[in-house]
Parts: C-alpha cells; structure tokens; sequence
C-alpha cells in the first residue's frame, strides 16, 4: 500500500484540527475556537483507497516567519521533514489574509493543494468563491469543504491522491513588474548557463535568490556561475529597492503578498452583502467588551461557574455517597475474612470512592472550561485583562495557559508555547500551579462542604479560585522584578468571531474528561489508596494488640469504647505510613496539620486526587463507626477551621502533581527549573498557609 | 498621527510602521501594511489595549504598538 505524508498547513484557527478529526472519524485532534489551540504536531493515520495516509496537523501559523515557539515548530516541520504535499487549509470568510500564508507556501516549490473550509459559514454569509478561477489564478488544485458538515471531505482525498501521483504544478503567481523584470533578467541569465537546481525552474531559482531564500544562495554559493550572477543579482536588487523605497526585502515581499493577495481575492470572492457573522461579533463586543463592564461581566460568568460546579454538583453526589455506602454494606456483610474486609472497605471503596463521589464537579468545571474555549470568549478576556496582566509584568496572551490551568496543569503549560518571548514563556510556567487545577476541586469541595454552610460554600469556593490566580499574579511580579528582568513583549493578538459550539464538541469535552477521570479513579487512585491502606495496616503490632486487649476485657462498658479508639489510634500510629506522617509532622505542625493532613499532602505529590482518597483510607480505619458517617463528617469533627482554611491554602499553592511536573520541566528546558519550582511552591504554600492558620486562629479565638 | 490617536469607530489609513521587525512581521500577516485601511473597534480601560478591524480580520493590539504606526484619517478631504 502506498503512503501518502501530508503536512496540514494553515492560520491558526482556520479549522485545521477539526478538518484531521473527520477526516480519520476521530477526537484526537483539539478544537477550539482561539489562536494557537494546537501547539505540537499531531500525527493521524488512516486508510482510504488503499492509501496509507500519515496526515500531521501543524500549528495555525500567520506566515512562516516563526513569530512564536508553536509557530516555529509549523516552520521546522516544513523545512526538514520529508512529506509528499501540503494541503494548504484557508478560512473562506476570511481569503484576503489566508492568502498571504498561500503564496509563502508556494514559495516552497513544493506539491501543493489549497483547500477551503468553512464553506458553511461563507454560504450563510453570502461570500461566493470562484474555484475554477482562483485553481487558474494560484497554478494549484482547490477544494471547497466544510469539516464542520463533513461536506467535501471525499472530493478532498482524492484530489491529494491525484496531486501525489501527477507531477508537481508550477504558481501561477505574477508579481509587480519591477520584480518580474528582474525575474526574467536572472532566469535569461540561468538558462544561458544551463543552470539547474534539484526539480525547480530557473523561474523558481530566480524568485528564491531574489527574496534572499537561504537554501538556495547555499546551494548556488558552491557554484561557478555565483562569480557572474552576483553582479546580476545585486543590480536586480538594488533596482527592486529604489522602486519599493525601501531596502528591506522582507518589508517588500509583504507588501508583494499584500498586493497580490488583495488582487486576487476581488477576483474571486463575491460578497453580497458585509458579512452578517461579523457584523454580530462586533455587536456582542460592544457588550463584552465594554470599558467599564467587561471584567465585571467576566467575574460574573467565573462565579456562575463555581457556584454551578458546587450546587448543582453536590445534587447528584448525595446519590453517589449512598450507593458507595450501600456497596461497603452490602460487600462487608460477604467477607468474613476481617483483614479483606478492611482492604476492599476502608482501602479500595473508601479511597476510590471518596474521589468518584467529585465527579459531577469536574464535570460541570469541564463543561465551562469548555464553553469559554468554544465560543471565542476566551480571546476577549485576554484583551480586556491585558492592561490588569501588564501591571504584574505579565503578557495578555498568558490568560490562555492560565485559564486551561483550571482543567489540567499538563495543556497549560504547552499552551503556554504561545507566548513570544521566554521571559514570559517562564513567568507563565512558574505560576500555572497556582491556578488550581480540575484535580484539587475535590480537596475543596469537600473541605468547603464540611466546614461551610450549603449557601456559602459555592462563594468560598470562587474566592479560593481567585486567590490562588491573585497570589500567582503577585508571584509574577516578584519574579519579573527579581528573577526575570527585561523588555516587555508586544501584545498583538486575533479575536476570533463569536462561534456558537456544537454540541457534539462540547459532549466529547465532558466525556473525555469524565472518563479519564473514571480510568484515573480506577486505575492510579484504586492502587495508591491500596498502597495507602496496605501501609497504614502494616507492620502488625502483636503485643500492643493482646496489652489493649487485656484491659478492654477488664474495663466498663464505657471505657471500653475509648480503648478501643485509642488502639487503633496506637496502630495506625506505629504502621508504616504513621512512621512517615510522624517524621514529617514537625515540617507541617506549624501550620495547624497533624500527621494524617501531611501524609495525604505528600502522598498528593504523584495526583491530587490521591489527596481525598488517602484522607478517606486513613479517616475510615481510625473509626469505630465505620459506615455510619462520611468523610465529610468525619473531617468535621476531627479538624478546626483554621486547620482547614490553612490546609485549602496549602493544597492551592504546592506543587503539581508528577504528570505535569514533568511536562513542566521538558517545556521550561531542563530538571533545576523543576527544582526551583518545587522550593518556589512550596515556599510560598508554606508561608501563606502560616498566615492563614495563625491569622484565622485569632477571629476564631 | 499616530495610531493610538485615532478614535473608537475612526477609520484610517496606515501611512509608515515604525515597529521592530518581528512585530512588523505579524502586522504585516494580519494585512496590516502601508496603505491599508484599519478600523478602531473598541479599547479597554484607559485606552491600554485597543481592538481593530483590517479587512475581515479582528485584533488587539496594545497602545506602546499602536504608537509605532503613522496613520492619516481616511476622509480628510470631505471637509469643506
Ligand atoms: N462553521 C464552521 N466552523 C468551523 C469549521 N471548521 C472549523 N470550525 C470552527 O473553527 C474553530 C477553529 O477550529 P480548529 O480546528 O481548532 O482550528 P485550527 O486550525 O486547528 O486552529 P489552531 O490549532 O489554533 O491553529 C472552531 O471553533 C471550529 O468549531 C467549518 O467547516 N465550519
Ligand atoms: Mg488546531
């Protein structure tokens, strides 16, 4: 079977990864309706025809200058990789600019396919495109397709099969006379001499020295002809430069692009009317944007969400609570052997089941994470944020990784490879931490649950969200005054138009995250909660056991309860994980946490969900009343608020969990940023947890 | 005048960019270039990041940028 290499080349948001996911009936591509949603190369591989297609999905890039780090790796890819055709993807409402990146690309000399989505939206909005023409115009095959509607998607594959077969097409490009005069000078010149360079035309050779293509003037530098086609060139050159009023070739090449761009584009774009979809993006901007009310607007919206994720969130988790309670009922009354009972009961269902019991949360998070990613929204806030931003020595463009941050640390810290310059670059990465990802909602919710009223906790849960970004923004000073001095970075950014997202988008959202959630809690969580149990039940204590036991046979009935207590409090204190907490309780004491806070802490190092479940194994054995009450209770009863308030706090600020400390440290370039951040987090999440305990204490008396 | 002059729902037209070249670079990708005719759409508070509109591409740039492009109105001679 034959294999077809194709680079999926496009401006970013154009609908290149949507386009990659119908193309293979996949989810793999991430689709978003902002710049820069793709930031690594993504490889999809499917057959069709008895063709193997390898389709890479590039990030969006505006022209192949390399503006920006994900921008760099789309240019990288083109230049090194071997592959049989770029399919040039273009936005049909919007020809006139994408075209700018089309004629960089047939620059390339390379086979080549332009294709136009969004074909739907250019229908609704009256644009009609001449492809007959436009095919004639650029000297490439043109498709006009929707990846929304999955309409031309056939047609698509079977003319990338046709371009691969036949031989490569030459651009038709004309450019203004000044060039093509020099143009047809240098290849005059070059066919005299019999000169020829790998499968490109002298006409090709005469283009790539004029605009200073590197590869070429390497190539030519070795040969002969160089000592008489400098002279050529250079008068060519100066020619071009008084005509354009400018020396600089990169300047007229743009503007090069610009007039040809423009003049194609009336050539075969026909639009009735100004495009209606424009027209209301400007409208709802007016509103959202607005001086005075766009970030009340938006903190509205971020409350809405978190007073969604807790109310609506805690109706379901009353259901999930009693089934997981029913289930340890139901499986203990079947196990009569005492250890496996305490294994699968307080071990597995009372760790997995204390973090399954936050799923609804996460859900509603995602959801909104989600809709602020699909509508265009997200791109608004950055601008609206920029001049906030920029007091604290950060980028607008930085509210992108810090906001997917609230999901997942992992995509934050590589959306983050949109920002320009690495000052920034490592200022955002430093600070994504602080904003508490989808993982550590569970430690709030049920701490906010257990210490609040039903009323309140959802606003409590909104002021911690702010506080952690508020902190991460101070953070950002200090570092950009103390660690990371230098020139700020211009602030140039695309606003998308608004985009109403499908619901089959926002469904795959939810149900990936659902379900990876789902596999976590039942794949990691389900053996770090055994291995919590299993450690905390470990080594046996014989002697201690039969010493309690002598007395509880002697004593009252009373008195018998609070040895019994007091046993397994002597137990789980010599196990193994009671030796750890011990060790490390000096470190945390403090700050109001006993053994128990610390170990869940340290254990919340590899996951954060582990955080919940470790407090569910270890609150489950400590208890005579096993079923009877829930964690939340459990907690209630035995911590004070300050503890809690300074345990939230210190649960917001430490480290990510393993999986993003490494992402972390591969896009921050190397292993001591990792080791700055964790001294850096932790310093922080124990000071501030300090003040809080100790602050808190006072009010509380 | 410079860019950052202009008013909110003001179009004008781009005379010289005096940006470094990188950022000239984008401008350019996003059709900015001389003779271009760009529209203010909205700013933020204090005018610190404005929105405009060059063909059908909407973007926001922030003051310090917009201070780096000349700009002339576009309907200068309408008035009598
Ligand atoms: N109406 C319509 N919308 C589309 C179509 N294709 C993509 N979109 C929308 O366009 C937006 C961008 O889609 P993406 O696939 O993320 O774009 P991209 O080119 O991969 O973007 P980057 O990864 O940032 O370069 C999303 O909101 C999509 O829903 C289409 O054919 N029709
Ligand atoms: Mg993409």
């Amino acid at each position: 079977m034959q294999k077809i290499k194709i680079a999926l080349v496009g401006q970013p948001n154009v609908g290149k990864s949507m386009l990659i996911n119908a193309l293979s009936g996949t989810n793999k591509g991430k689709v978003g309706n902002y710049s820069g949603v793709t930031v690594d190369t993504l490889k999809i591989c499917f057959t069709y025809n008895c063709y193997e297609f390898e389709i890479y999905d590039l990030p969006g890039t505006y022209s192949l200058n390399a503006y920006s780090k994900e921008e760099q790796v789309t240019k990288e890819f083109l230049q090194k990789e071997e592959y049989d055709v770029i399919v040039n993807v273009v936005d049909s409402t919007n020809m006139q600019r994408n075209l700018l990146l089309t004629l960089e690309l047939l620059e390339l000399n390379k086979k080549m396919l332009v294709t136009l989505n969004m074909i739907d939206e250019a229908k609704k909005d009256g644009i009609s495109i001449d492809l007959t023409q436009l095919k004639k115009l650029l000297g490439v095959e043109v498709v006009a397709i929707s990846a929304k509607e999955k309409e031309g998607l056939e047609e698509l594959l079977k003319k990338i099969v046709d371009v691969v077969k036949n031989k490569r097409t030459l651009s038709k490009i004309i450019y203004s006379d000044a060039i093509e005069e020099e143009i047809d000078k240098i290849e005059h010149f070059l066919n005299e001499k019999n000169f020829s360079y790998k499968d490109l035309t002298n006409r090709e050779v005469a283009i790539a020295l004029l605009f200073e293509n590197e590869e070429v003037y390497k190539a030519i530098h070795e040969d002969p002809i160089m000592i008489e086609l400098y002279p050529i060139l250079s008068d060519a050159l100066e020619h071009i430069y008084t005509h354009h009023e400018t020396k600089d070739i990169k300047e007229i090449i743009a503007s090069e692009h610009a007039a040809i761009a423009s003049g194609i584009a009336k050539e075969v774009v026909n639009s009735k009317a100004i495009s209606k979809s424009l027209t209301l993006t400007q409208k709802i901007d007016k509103v959202l944007l607005n001086k005075y009310l766009g970030i009340p607007i938006f903190l509205f919206f971020m409350w809405l969400l978190f007073k969604a994720t807790f109310e609506l969130g805690a109706l379901p988790m009353e259901y999930i609570d009693e089934f997981i309670s029913w289930l340890g009922d139901v499986i203990g009354s079947f196990l009569k052997d005492e250890e496996l009972r305490s294994l699968v009961v307080d071990g597995i269902l009372g760790g997995v089941g204390a973090v399954l019991l936050f799923l609804p949360n996460i859900v509603i998070l995602y959801f909104g994470i989600a809709l602020l990613e699909t509508t265009g929204y997200m791109s608004r806030v950055a601008f609206l944020l920029d001049g906030f931003f920029h007091k604290f020595g950060l980028h607008g463009k930085s509210f992108i990784p810090l906001v997917t941050g609230f999901g997942c640390s992992v995509p934050a810290y590589m959306a983050a490879r949109t920002l320009k310059s690495p000052k920034d670059r490592l200022i955002t990465l430093f600070i994504i931490g602080f904003m508490s990802c989808g993982a550590r909602l569970p430690i709030y919710v049920l701490f906010t649950g257990a210490f609040f009223s039903q009323e309140v906790a959802g606003n409590v849960l909104f002021l911690i969200y702010i506080t952690g970004a508020l902190i991460g923004l101070l953070m950002a000073k200090l570092l950009r005054v103390f660690v990371f001095r230098g020139e700020d970075d211009p602030f140039v950014m695309e606003m998308p138009k608004y985009r109403l997202p499908s619901l089959r988008l926002l469904w795959y959202s939810i149900y990936s995250n659902a379900s990876e959630y789902l596999k976590k809690a039942g794949t990691f969580i389900l053996a770090a909660s055994m291995l919590v149990w299993f450690a905390s039940n470990y080594p046996k204590n014989k002697a201690l056991e039969q010493s309690f036991e002598q007395k509880i046979a002697k004593a009252s009935k009373e008195q018998k309860e609070k040895l019994e207590i007091k046993l397994k409090k002597a137990l789980l204190e010599q196990s193994y994980l009671g030796k750890i907490g011990k060790a490390s309780e000096p470190f945390f004491a403090p700050l109001g946490f006993d053994w128990k806070l610390s170990v869940a802490l340290e254990a919340g190092l590899s996951a954060k969900e582990v955080v919940v479940s470790t407090l569910g194994v270890l609150y489950s054995i400590g208890e005579v009343d096993e079923t009877s009450t829930s964690l939340k209770e459990r907690l209630k009863k035995h911590l004070t608020l300050p503890t809690a308030l300074s345990f939230i706090a210190f649960v917001m600020l430490y480290l990510p969990c393993f999986a993003a400390s490494s992402v972390f440290t591969r896009e921050a370039g190397g292993v001591k940023y990792l080791v700055y951040l964790f001294l850096f987090t932790t310093a922080v999440a124990w000071i501030f947890s300090f003040f809080i305990y100790h602050l808190s204490s006072l009010v509380v008396g | 005048m410079t860019l950052a002059e202009a008013m909110k729902g003001q179009k004008i037209i781009v005379k010289k960019i005096n940006a470094n070249d990188a950022l000239k670079q984008r401008l350019f990708s996003f059709g900015l270039v001389r003779g271009a005719e760009v529209e203010v759409v909205d700013c933020s508070l204090g005018k610190s990041v404005i929105e405009l509109k060059v063909g059908n591409t909407l973007f926001a740039l922030r003051k310090e940028e917009a201070q780096k492009i000349e700009v002339e109105p576009k309907n200068e001679v309408i008035a009598v």
